[in-house]
Parts: structure tokens; sequence; C-alpha cells
């Protein structure tokens, strides 16, 4: 069992553990005598960093020269002390994936007597991000619009690991495999081939390499077949035309009637 | 509209004119609309599309031709 080493944290937890009163009164014999080590147990049996860590007394020390004073209580991260953790937690800010923590706690008597160390550890695990919200746009799409699952809001991670979005798509139920790429792999299914009133379902989950959150889902109901012609932006290169230099589109010229000539130049 | 890669006359095919001329760029029009060139679309106030007539072969030196695409514009403007 390993030794406290000179200087570590030293706190009579007695009190704060309410075991005072547990430790059986007994007439000092002769020559002092050391309490006996408590038996532990370390909470959660397997935390993740989300989880604050505490120690619990599961069988009291006993003292039989009835000079009982209370528990010092030691905390390693990966073997190295960490005084910032005092008393029987060690809240989970101070923790992170993968790190080992160990706790150290012994009785000492009110003359300076201590028993061995009981000791405890557990490894902190990687804790599963959030998933996001998400959203289909255009929400009222037609067979003429691409549809693009947004992440409108982001997972967390308490881990702080950069996350991914992984995409799936179905259509009236079923997979969809042609999705294209607008900002995350798969997030985007393209306006062709698309018919009134399908009903289309994006599911998302947020990824931080080694786990994946619950996926979250978001529907659009295509609309009945829009006639408009598709949009554009194309720059006037006629310089006495009234919108030279500008960008013209068939959408200036809604509530109007318009003619478009395709030709060539050359 | 003039179609991408057609624009080293565009001074000459504006010369003289003042309706817009656009140049078709990275945006790809003639194939998002599937145009045939000298295609004429007539658009109604909604953007929908009335009709589509093609001059070539088709000269709108010709009465009947001009007549046919007017009743074209007529047409979306009811």
């Amino acid at each position: 069992m390993e030794e406290f080493a000179h200087g570590s944290l030293r706190l009579l937890a007695a009190a704060s553990l309410g075991l005072l009163a547990a430790c059986p009164a007994a007439l000092p014999p002769a020559s002092p005598v050391a309490p006996t080590a408590p038996t532990i147990a370390l909470n959660p049996a397997d935390p993740s960093t989300v989880d604050d860590l505490t120690v619990t007394i599961v069988s009291p020390s006993t003292d039989p020269d009835g000079d009982f004073a209370g528990y010092v209580i030691r905390w390693q991260r990966d073997g190295v002390d960490v005084p910032e953790a005092a008393g029987d937690t060690a809240p989970a800010s101070l923790t992170a994936r993968d790190e080992t923590w160990g706790v150290w706690v012994r009785a000492e008597d009110a003359g300076g007597l201590t028993s061995p160390a009981a000791f405890a550890e557990v490894v902190v695990a990687n804790t599963v991000p959030t998933p996001p919200t998400v959203a289909v746009q255009p929400a009222e799409p037609t067979p003429h619009h691409a549809r693009v699952c947004v992440v409108a809001g982001e997972g967390r991670d308490a881990d702080e690991d950069p996350l991914t979005y992984t995409f799936a798509w179905t259509v009236d139920g079923a997979d969809f495999e042609g999705a294209e790429t607008t900002t995350w792999d798969g997030d985007t299914v393209p306006g062709s081939g698309t018919e009134p009133l399908q009903v289309w379902r994006c599911s998302v989950a947020a990824s931080d390499g080694t786990a994946a959150s619950a996926a979250v889902f978001a529907t659009a109901t295509i609309g009945e077949v829009d006639t408009r012609v598709p949009d554009f932006a194309l720059p006037d290169v006629n310089p006495t035309s009234l919108t030279s230099g500008l960008e013209v589109s068939p959408r200036d010229y809604l509530q109007k009637v318009s003619g478009w000539y395709f030709g060539h130049a050359t | 509209m003039n179609e991408s890669g057609f624009d080293a006359d565009n001074d000459q095919m504006c010369d003289g004119r003042d309706l817009p001329w656009l140049q078709e760029t990275d945006e790809e029009v003639w194939d998002g609309w599937g145009v045939v060139y000298r295609d004429v679309w007539v658009l109604d106030a909604d953007n929908d599309v009335v009709g589509v007539f093609n001059l070539t072969g088709t000269s709108l030196g010709e009465p009947a031709n001009y007549a046919a695409l007017r009743a074209l514009f007529e047409l979306a403007a009811r």
C-alpha cells in the first residue's frame, strides 16, 4: 500500500463524512494504537467527464484508543497528486477522458497515528456528445429545389472533442442513397428527380470520433410542381442597357411578362 | 442571354441595342433550363413558362412568325 507523501493534502474529513459517531468508543490501551483502515468506494464506477467523483466510506475505521480524529483524503490523476481536489469529491471540471483517478483514504487519530491507506481508482470514459438540432431547408421545397439538412444548433461534447455529423435520408420511408454535399457529406438531396408530395426525412447524429449521439430528425414534404423557371442571376454586359453592369434575374420580372432570348454573340 | 464561351463579340452584339445582354458564367442556365440555341422563352408574371419560340428557320421578318411570337407575349399578359 502506498504511503502518503510528505506535504500531501491533509483533511480531517470525519465531520463532512459524518462518521465520527460511527467510530466505536473504546478504553484507551496502555500504549497508543493506530486506527484501522477504512473500506472505501469510488463512485461512479464508470464515470464520464460530466461526473463528479465521490469517495464514500463503506466500512469505517475503528480506533481502539477511542481518539479517532478523521480521514485524510488524497486524490491522484494518473498517479500525480491533485491538490485542487479537496474532500470527498473530485469535481468533473478537473477530469478528462482516459484519465485514471485514484483516491487514498486513511484514518487518523488525535495522536497523529494513521491507519493503512485504503485505495480505489476509476478510469474516466469518453462522454457521448449531445445531438444537434436540425432542419430541412427550404421548409416547403418544390421539385425544382434541392433540400439541405442544416445543423441549426451544434451538438455539444463535454470532452471538447471536435464534432462531425452524419446524415441519412429517406423518401417516403425508403432509404435514399444519392445525397450530395453542401456543408457536410450527404446533407443535400438534389432537386432533380423528386416528385410532389414526397416526404423526405433526414436524420443527423453528432460524433466525437469515438461515440455518436442519438439521431435527430427533420422532415419536409415536397409541394406541388413548381412551374416557375429556375432562378439565376447573370451580369448584363450591354453598356447601353438600363441594367448595365448589374446582375439580372428572372425574379426581377415577377409581376411582369418577360422574354428571354438565348443566342451566341460570336 | 449569351451562352458561356461565345462572348468574344459581345460588343458587336450590343452595338446599337439597349436591351440587357446577359453573359452566362459558371451558372449554367442553358443546361438548367434546357434551352436550345436561339430559343425565346416567354414567362408570365409568375415566372411560369407560357411558351418557347425558336428562331432558327423562323425569321421574325416573316409576319406570321412575328405574330406567333407576339401572341405568346399577349397570352402571358392575360
